[in-house]
């Protein structure tokens, strides 16, 4: 049994983890191969933008860059309550965990997205986990729940100081660092509707990004369909979500339960990535359906 | 029960393994971090040579350069019959594996080089498919019998087309007609020089004077285990301990092999030191 907030994690949650299947989904129907390519490295991109992020707040707060800094120190996906994990092993050089149930995994299994899940599992986490030690992590991850054989997640990922240039050991190891006093400030970890939010913004900007990079208008403009394909979904998730907890569909409860603001406007993240016009291509392709649908549009006059 | 052609490969599989086992832990003992920085620079080394040397054969042999094709050749860690493998998908993308025997691994648990066969693991997959797929491709190694925590060993390696050019793509999945047996396949004496080479020369490299005392040092605790082994060998398989035994069961030929290593490799004095400490001294202590 769940608590309403709890319920509402979990739905910002889904809204989040469903955007990625939509828009590659379009990608291949429109570009084969090409399109997974696209999708593969913006997949990379995104990993590579959130371990920048963190490695980032860490050497800011004075936070060593090892694997138990970047498993348990302020991590940027947002708790939800289904994860089950067992951890372990979790120390500087190493983070070795089962995932014994992933949200993310069950709803696109749900939606008969495992193939693109899949691809999500190979790209993001190498890049992700890799990039933020430097490129000198070893990320293994060879039991996925996006893999039918597989009945959890194993990761192994492992940073050694022996494998490291000597400028980098005092980074990343307090043993290397004779004068360290620890850091100088917490760093909370991502939560709830801001942490999805800004999960989201940024995996829509990498893939919308590297889609016109790689494919062109015309890939801006399959980016433009999963776009619509999604606010068709989400409005229609949300009016169930809705029915499910008795609540009526309002600006309330889909601020609530959606991981974006109502209003672009009020979305401060956009303002970090405005290349290209990918954010009007959201603004204009993915509001208009999703309000409308919501009936927000017609609220708001 | 493995029959008498296993049981020399075998046999040359265990001394490959423990060349490595007792020098990486003398080189550890030595060295202390510097050392392990050593020795897993010398499996990464070890591992590039495999995989380009695999792919360079295949290229040249008009075979394709993908993971089925590689797991015919090096299935995980080697091809000796003791390998307890469950095959979960094998396909030219895709290769996931579950080992629930590994004789590398038994090897360095009963002589106590646990710690450095976890180095071989950690950093072997890494190194061969990267080599292997010019960078392409993705190793994951999430359990290994060389860590305490396990029980088994879980790969799963991937290539992916789209994340390739077309040159690539036509390597790896081209029409390159079908691929024929183990071909072109590593033997355990090429594998056992191989290694041994990347070994001394890291351990002079980071470690100097001391690794080659090192190498050295773990030159002899192999050659007093080969001694010892070889006789019992000898006398199990009711043979006579002759030349012909040793170029049977042991992965160093007696005499010749380390002579040509020596002429071609620039780590000649590794090699002179392979002879002397090794060679010589296996002929003396076993009359031959």
């Amino acid at each position: 049994m769940y608590s309403k907030e709890e319920i509402q994690i979990m739905n910002l949650d889904d809204n989040y983890t469903l955007l990625y299947p939509f828009l590659v989904k379009s990608l291949i129907e429109h570009f084969g191969e090409q399109g997974e390519k696209t999708a593969r490295e913006g997949t990379r991109r995104f990993g590579r933008d959130r371990a920048e992020t963190l490695r980032n707040k860490h050497l800011n707060a004075g936070v060593k860059i090892n694997m138990h800094s970047l498993f348990a120190v302020g991590p940027d996906l947002p708790p939800d309550p289904r994860f089950k994990r067992e951890l372990q092993e979790l120390n500087p050089e190493e983070r070795v965990s089962h995932t014994l149930y992933c949200p993310m995994a069950e709803i696109w299994k749900k939606y008969g997205f495992m193939e693109i899940g899949r691809m999500y599992c190979e790209e993001f986490h190498n890049a992700c986990y890799s990039s933020y030690a430097y490129g000198y992590t070893k990320v293994n991850l060879a039991k996925t729940l996006t893999q039918k054989e597989d009945e959890y997640c194993a990761f192994n990922v492992v940073l050694r100081p022996e494998n490291l240039p000597e400028e980098l050991k005092p980074v990343c190891f307090e043993q290397y660092d004779p004068g360290y006093a620890g850091p100088s400030a917490d760093i909370p970890q991502a939560y709830g509707k801001s942490g999805f939010s800004t999960l989201f913004i940024k995996l829509y900007y990498h893939l919308a990004s590297t889609a016109e990079e790689m494919l062109g208008d015309a890939g801006k403009a399959a980016i433009g369909e999963g776009l619509k394909a999604l606010a068709h979904d989400a409005a229609r998730r949300i009016q169930e979500q809705a029915k499910e907890q008795n609540e009526p569909v309002n600006r309330e409860f889909v601020d609530l339960n959606y991981p974006l603001a109502l209003d672009p406007e009020q979305e401060p993240l956009w303002s970090f990535y405005t290349n290209e016009g990918i954010r009007e291509l959201f603004v204009n392709t993915f509001y208009p359906v999703f309000h409308g649908e919501l009936g927000i549009l017609k609220e708001n006059a | 029960m493995n029959n008498l052609e296993e049981i020399k490969f075998q046999n040359k599989f265990d001394y490959f393994a423990k060349m490595y086992g007792f020098i990486a832990r003398s080189m550890m003992e030595a060295g202390g971090k510097r050392g392990e920085r050593a020795v897993r620079e010398a499996v990464i080394r070890y591992g590039r040579d495999l995989g380009e040397g695999i792919r360079k054969a295949y290229l040249e042999l008009g075979k394709k350069t993908n993971l089925h094709t590689l797991f015919q050749m090096e299935p995980c860690c080697g091809t000796d019959p003791r390998f307890k493998r469950n095959i979960i998908k094998d396909t030219e993308e895709v290769q996931l594996q579950e080992v629930y025997h590994c004789p590398l691994a038994e090897v360095w648990k009963r002589e106590d080089c646990t710690e450095a066969g976890r180095c071989y693991c950690e950093e072997l997959a890494h190194s061969l498919l990267d080599a292997y797929t010019d960078g392409r491709g993705q190793a994951n190694v999430s359990n290994s019998m060389t860590c305490d925590r396990d029980f088994f060993c879980r790969f799963a390696f991937y290539l992916r087309p789209a994340n390739m050019d077309e040159d690539q793509k036509e390597q790896c999945f081209g029409n390159r007609g079908e691929e024929s047996g183990r071909s072109g396949q590593y033997p355990v004496e090429d594998r056992f020089l191989l290694l041994y080479g990347h070994l001394a020369a890291a351990a002079e490299e980071f470690l100097g004077q001391d690794g080659l005392a090192a190498l050295a040092d773990g030159l002899d605790q192999f050659l007093e285990d080969a001694v010892k082994t070889l006789k019992k060998e000898a006398e199990h398989t009711g043979s006579a301990l002759d030349d012909s035994f040793v170029s049977l069961y042991f992965p160093v030929e007696i005499p010749g092999q380390t002579q040509e290593c020596r002429e071609e490799s620039s780590g000649a004095a590794a090699f002179r030191l392979l002879e002397s400490r090794l060679v010589s001294r296996l002929r003396k202590k076993l009359c031959l």
